[in-house]
């Protein structure tokens, strides 16, 4: 006997009925398992990272803009910091200590940076990639870490650095940094 | 709704069940972990007493890390010792965490041979639940505003 083409079709009074409070359990789990699979998957979305803030993303677009004419990047450091942070560079004619620190930290890598990458951002802190007019990284890398003004317009506080590699293990390490 | 209907829905709800049990199970093996054992990863490196004793912590690192991050930073590794514990000079140490996120830590160290204010950046990423991509850096040519911005 041929049973192709043929489907076997159980008739409706055969099928084993599943109980009203076995569905209802069933759904109760199902339900819950997939809010909890939507959270898990916006809380993996959301982690640690934000968007930097505009007035950090202006402020470095100017910095570096600057191409340390001292001029210019005090009136960027006027624009962007707040007197309490600003006043501490002490302009003068003669270059201050801070002054000449800030500018170190991000034009003294032997090139002159053009642009920048944030290579990650979390709130409070970005860590920046520089690069030469090759587009060349300039490494080491640098971090800022900030605090905002109320508004969100005005850089209250911060710490500017280079990241330095301490191991030779590292791909970005290198004895003379420029 | 019929026997045939609620059949059917029995079996929906199953296949959703599994779906989410499985799927649960890959999305959360990352989650929760990430900024905790990346401060456990670096007390357990530079959190001793003496750093000649560090073998129960380096067990405990195998667990934790990549293969390959282990093969870069285990105590075997002569060129990662001296650059990692040089500076401690046989003395204590002790880990203060100024900055915790997600793959970016950055920590002061307490040792009578390292600046009180030096700060150290640890960044990571967790792969299949293990930490890897392991980059650490010392923080030089620092600019403070007024307190620091942490």
């Amino acid at each position: 006997m041929s049973t192709k083409g043929s489907k076997s079709k159980i008739p409706d009074e055969e099928i084993r009925e599943p109980g009203n409070l076995t569905l209802i359990l069933l759904g109760v789990v199902a339900l819950f398992l997939t809010l909890f699979s939507i959270y898990s998957i916006y809380l993996s979305l959301s982690r640690d990272y934000v968007k930097p803030p505009a007035v950090i993303v202006s402020f470095l677009d100017e910095v570096i803009a600057s191409n340390t004419d001292k001029t210019d990047f005090v009136t960027v450091l006027n624009k962007y910091l707040d007197t309490g942070v600003s006043s501490g560079f002490g302009w003068s004619a003669t270059p201050s200590h801070n002054w000449v620190a800030f500018k170190r930290t991000i034009f003294n890598h032997g090139d002159i940076p053009v642009s920048y990458e944030i290579a990650a951002s979390y709130e409070g802190l970005i860590e920046l990639v520089l690069y030469d007019v090759q587009g060349d990284a300039l490494y080491p890398r640098l971090t800022l870490a900030y605090k905002l003004s109320d508004d969100g317009q005005t850089i209250v506080d911060f710490t500017f650095a280079r990241m330095q590699p301490f191991s030779i293990l590292d791909s970005e390490y290198k004895e003379d940094w420029g | 709704m019929t026997a045939r209907g609620k059949q059917r829905l029995l079996w929906v709800l199953v296949f959703i069940i599994v779906f989410n049990v499985v799927f649960g199970f890959f999305a959360t093996r990352n989650l929760g972990v990430s900024r905790n054992v990346g401060c456990q990863v670096v007390k357990l490196m530079y959190e001793f007493d003496d750093p000649l004793y560090l073998g129960p912590n380096y067990a405990r690192l195998k667990e934790i890390l990549s293969d390959s991050m282990w093969d870069k930073l285990n105590i075997d590794n002569d060129q990662r010792v001296v650059n990692s514990y040089y500076k401690f000079l046989n003395e204590s140490s002790s880990v203060d965490f100024v900055f915790v996120r997600d793959g970016f830590i950055v920590y002061r160290l307490h040792n009578d041979n390292i600046a009180e204010g030096t700060l150290w950046v640890f960044c990571y990423d967790i792969v299949d639940g293990k930490v890897d991509n392991i980059r650490e850096y010392k923080l030089v040519s620092v600019y403070r505003g007024v307190e620091g911005g942490f």
